[in-house]
C-alpha cells in the first residue's frame, strides 16, 4: 500500500472514532443521574416548590448502585419527583406511570360523567372535541372533555351561530385535564372585540435554577369570524389542569364571562418529555405560565362561586353546578340559587 | 496590564472576524471578467448512507446513532481568463455549487422514532494556488444555506426543533491525477469550514409554541463563529472515468458534523457516509 493511501486511511479512522455517546449508559446510575440533572437543568418550578433539588439527589441517590433492580429504580426517581408536588410531573415506562395527583384526588369530584350524559341526551351535536346542544330554558351547553381534541373554525361559526338566539352558553371543561394551548386562544378569541393579555408566559434561558426570561405577554385578538357576546359560564372542577386551568384564567377575565364550581387544580407549566436512556420518558415543565397580573397560575384559579355536586342533586339525576349555572345566566346573580332551585323543583 | 491585553485582543478578534468574511466574499465575488468563456462543466449526483450521531439538548439528554442517507448534486466549472486557459485545464478559478439532502432515523429505547433531517445549498469559487496537470491545490470561500431540523415522533409538546443557518466560510480542495489499471484516476479531498454566520436556536427551554404562536422571537437569531459553531464538511473521492472525457463513477466518503452551543444549547451532528455518484462532464458552446 503506498504511503498516501495509508495515511488517508489513517485519518479517515481518526475522523470516525471522535464521537462520543452521551448519556447512553443504561446502567441504574446513569438513568438515576441522567434523570436528576434534567430536572436540575430544565425544571421552571425549584423556587415556587420550596424544594432543594442538591438535598434531593443526597436523599436518593443513596438508594441506587449498579446492582438496583429496574423497578427499584423507577419507584426512586418516582418518589424523588413526587417530592416536587407537580401533576406535570411524571415518569413513564412501558409497565406504569409516575404521578402526582394530589391536585385533585384530595377534593370532592364535583362532576358525573352519567349525569352529564343525561343532561346531553342522545340527540346532542359534536363538532371536533365539543359535544353541544340546546338545552330546555334556551341556554347553550358546550361539553369539552379535552384540550387535546381539535376544534374547528368552521365548527365553532356554526356553534355560535346555533347558539346566537340563546340566552347565554355554558362552557362545561370540568375533568378536561389539559391539552392544546393553542386551542385556548381558539375559543377565547371568539369571545372579546378587544384584544386583551391572557397571561404571560417565562421559560428558562440556562441551566440554573434562576435563568428565566422576562415574561412575555399572550395576547388573545379577536376573531374575524363569528364572535359571541353572550354571557357564558365556564364550570370547572379540581380536575380541570394544565391548557383548562390557562383557559379559565384567561376567559375569567372578559367582562361576559363568570367561572362556577370549583377550583381549578392548576398545572401553570408547559410541560415536554425527556427521554432517559434506558427509554422511560420523564415529563416535566420548562416554561411558566402567568395570569393576566404577573400572578402564578400553577396552584389553580378560584372560581367567581364555588358550587359543589350535592348528593341530594345527584340522586334525582340533577347537576348541580350545571343548575346552578342555568339560575345565574336566568337570573344574573346566583344569590338566590338554592331557593329559586327549591322552587323549581 | 491585562485591560492593554484584552483590549489588543478585542482588537484582534473583531479584526479577523471583520476581515476574514470580507476575503471571502472577495474570493466569492470576485471572478475573472472573461468568465463568459468557460466550456466545459460537470454535474455529479451521488447517493450514499452511513450513520449519523445525533445529540440535541433540547430534545432530549442522550444521543443517538441512527443510519442515514445522503443524496448530494454537484455543479463544478472552471472559471478561466482565456479559452485556452480552460481548454487546457490551467484554469486558476473555479466555482462549485452543490446540495445535500442529509435524512437520518433511529428507533430509540422508549420505542419513538427520532428523525433528523438536514438540507444545505452551497456555492464555492476556488482559487488553484498550487499545481499542474497532475496535482493541484485550491483555496475559496463560500456562501452557504442550511435548514432542516429533529423530530421525536412522541406525543408530546415541542416535539420537535428546526435549524435554520447561513454561513460564510472557507473551503479547500486538493486533487491528484493518476493512471491506474489503465484509466485516468481522480482523487480529490474537500472540506469547507464555516467562520461567521447567523443561526435560528430557541432559548434554553423556549418552546415553538411561544416563537411562533406568541412571536416571542427575542434572542433566536444568533451570530454564529468559531466560539459558538464547529461545523465541516470533508470529502474524499475518486473519481474513476466510464468514457473518454464524458462520464465517471464517483465514489466518495463524507465525514460531516455540527457542534453548536447557543442559548445553552449543546447540539452535535456527525455524520459518516459513503456514496456512490455518476459524473457527467459537458461542454458549452
Amino acid at each position: 500500500m503506498t504511503k498516501p493511501l495509508q495515511y488517508i486511511l489513517l485519518l479517515l479512522v481518526l475522523l470516525t472514532s471522535c464521537q462520543e455517546n452521551i448519556n447512553e449508559d443504561t446502567d441504574p446510575v446513569s438513568v438515576f443521574e441522567v434523570a436528576w440533572k434534567t430536572l436540575d437543568k430544565k425544571y421552571c418550578f425549584f423556587k415556587e416548590k420550596s424544594v432543594n433539588w442538591q438535598a434531593m439527589h443526597d436523599k436518593y441517590a443513596s438508594r441506587i448502585d449498579e446492582k438496583t433492580s429496574s423497578d427499584s429504580l423507577f419507584k426512586v426517581i418516582g418518589e424523588m419527583i413526587c417530592e416536587l408536588r407537580d401533576g406535570h410531573v411524571n415518569l413513564y415506562s412501558a409497565s406504569d406511570v409516575i404521578r402526582y395527583w394530589k391536585w385533585f384526588e384530595d377534593y370532592p369530584p364535583n362532576f358525573s360523567e352519567p349525569l352529564q350524559d343525561i343532561y346531553l341526551g342522545k340527540n346532542y351535536k359534536i363538532s371536533g372535541g365539543l359535544k353541544y346542544l340546546m338545552l330546555s330554558d334556551s341556554i347553550g351547553y358546550i361539553a369539552y372533555g379535552s384540550f387535546s381534541s381539535g376544534i374547528s373554525n368552521s365548527g365553532l361559526d356554526y356553534i355560535l351561530s346555533y347558539f346566537s338566539k340563546c340566552r347565554g352558553i355554558i362552557i362545561d371543561v370540568r375533568n378536561n385535564s389539559g391539552g392544546s394551548l393553542s386551542n385556548v386562544g381558539k375559543i377565547a378569541c371568539r369571545f372579546t372585540d378587544k384584544t386583551f393579555i391572557s397571561g404571560y408566559i417565562s421559560h428558562k434561558t440556562g441551566p440554573g435554577h434562576s435563568d428565566f426570561s422576562e415574561l412575555y405577554p399572550m395576547e388573545i385578538t379577536p376573531s374575524d369570524r363569528i364572535r359571541s357576546d353572550k354571557k357564558v359560564v365556564i364550570l370547572t372542577n379540581r380536575m380541570c389542569y394544565s391548557a383548562t386551568n390557562a383557559f379559565v384564567c384567561t376567559m375569567k377575565q372578559l367582562p361576559n364571562i363568570t367561572v362556577i364550581g370549583d377550583k381549578t387544580g392548576g398545572g401553570g407549566g408547559f410541560p415536554t418529555n425527556y427521554e432517559l436512556p434506558n427509554g422511560w420518558i420523564l415529563r416535566f415543565s420548562s416554561c411558566t405560565l402567568y395570569d393576566q397580573n404577573k400572578g402564578l397560575t400553577e396552584n389553580g384559579i378560584e372560581p367567581n362561586y364555588y358550587v359543589n355536586l350535592l348528593t341530594t342533586d345527584t340522586s334525582r339525576n340533577l347537576d348541580t353546578i350545571i343548575e346552578a349555572a342555568r339560575y345565574f345566566l336566568k337570573t344574573g346573580s346566583i344569590a338566590g340559587f338554592e331557593t329559586g332551585r327549591s322552587k323549581r323543583n | 496590564m491585562m485591560t492593554i491585553y484584552s483590549h489588543l485582543r478585542n482588537i484582534s478578534e473583531f479584526t479577523w472576524k471583520t476581515s476574514l468574511p470580507s476575503v471571502l466574499l472577495f474570493m466569492m465575488f470576485s471572478q475573472p471578467s472573461k468568465a463568459q468563456n468557460d466550456s466545459w462543466r460537470s454535474s455529479t449526483w451521488q447517493v450514499g448512507a452511513g450513520r449519523t450521531f445525533l445529540y440535541d439538548d433540547y430534545i432530549s439528554p442522550v444521543s443517538y446513532n441512527a443510519g442515514s442517507m445522503r443524496v448530494s448534486w454537484e455543479f463544478f466549472r472552471p472559471i478561466g481568463k482565456t479559452e485556452e486557459e480552460v481548454e487546457s485545464n490551467e484554469s486558476k478559478w473555479y466555482e462549485k455549487f452543490e446540495l445535500h439532502f442529509v435524512p437520518a432515523a433511529t428507533q430509540t429505547n422508549s420505542g419513538s422514532w427520532f428523525f433528523h433531517l438536514q438540507g444545505d445549498i452551497q456555492n464555492t469559487v476556488f482559487y488553484q494556488f498550487a499545481g499542474d496537470r497532475n496535482w493541484y491545490l485550491r483555496a475559496g470561500g463560500y456562501l452557504g444555506i442550511r435548514g432542516g431540523g429533529r423530530f421525536v415522533y412522541q406525543d408530546r409538546n415541542n416535539p420537535g426543533t428546526a435549524d435554520m443557518m447561513t454561513d460564510i466560510g472557507g473551503s479547500f480542495m486538493g486533487g491528484y491525477r493518476f493512471r491506474l489499471w489503465n484509466r485516468n484516476m481522480h482523487f480529490r479531498y474537500v472540506c469547507s469550514l464555516p467562520i461567521v454566520g447567523l443561526a435560528f436556536a430557541p432559548e434554553y427551554t423556549e418552546s415553538y409554541y411561544e416563537i411562533f404562536s406568541l412571536n416571542n422571537y427575542k434572542n433566536t437569531v444568533k451570530f454564529t463563529s468559531l466560539d459558538n459553531r464547529q461545523q465541516w464538511i470533508q470529502q474524499f473521492s475518486l473519481d474513476i472515468p466510464l468514457s473518454k472525457k464524458k462520464s465517471s463513477i464517483r465514489l466518495s466518503y463524507w465525514n460531516e458534523g455540527r457542534i453548536t452551543n447557543f442559548n445553552d444549547l449543546d447540539i452535535r451532528i456527525i455524520s459518516d457516509q459513503f456514496s456512490i455518484g455518476y459524473i457527467k462532464y459537458f461542454k458549452v458552446l
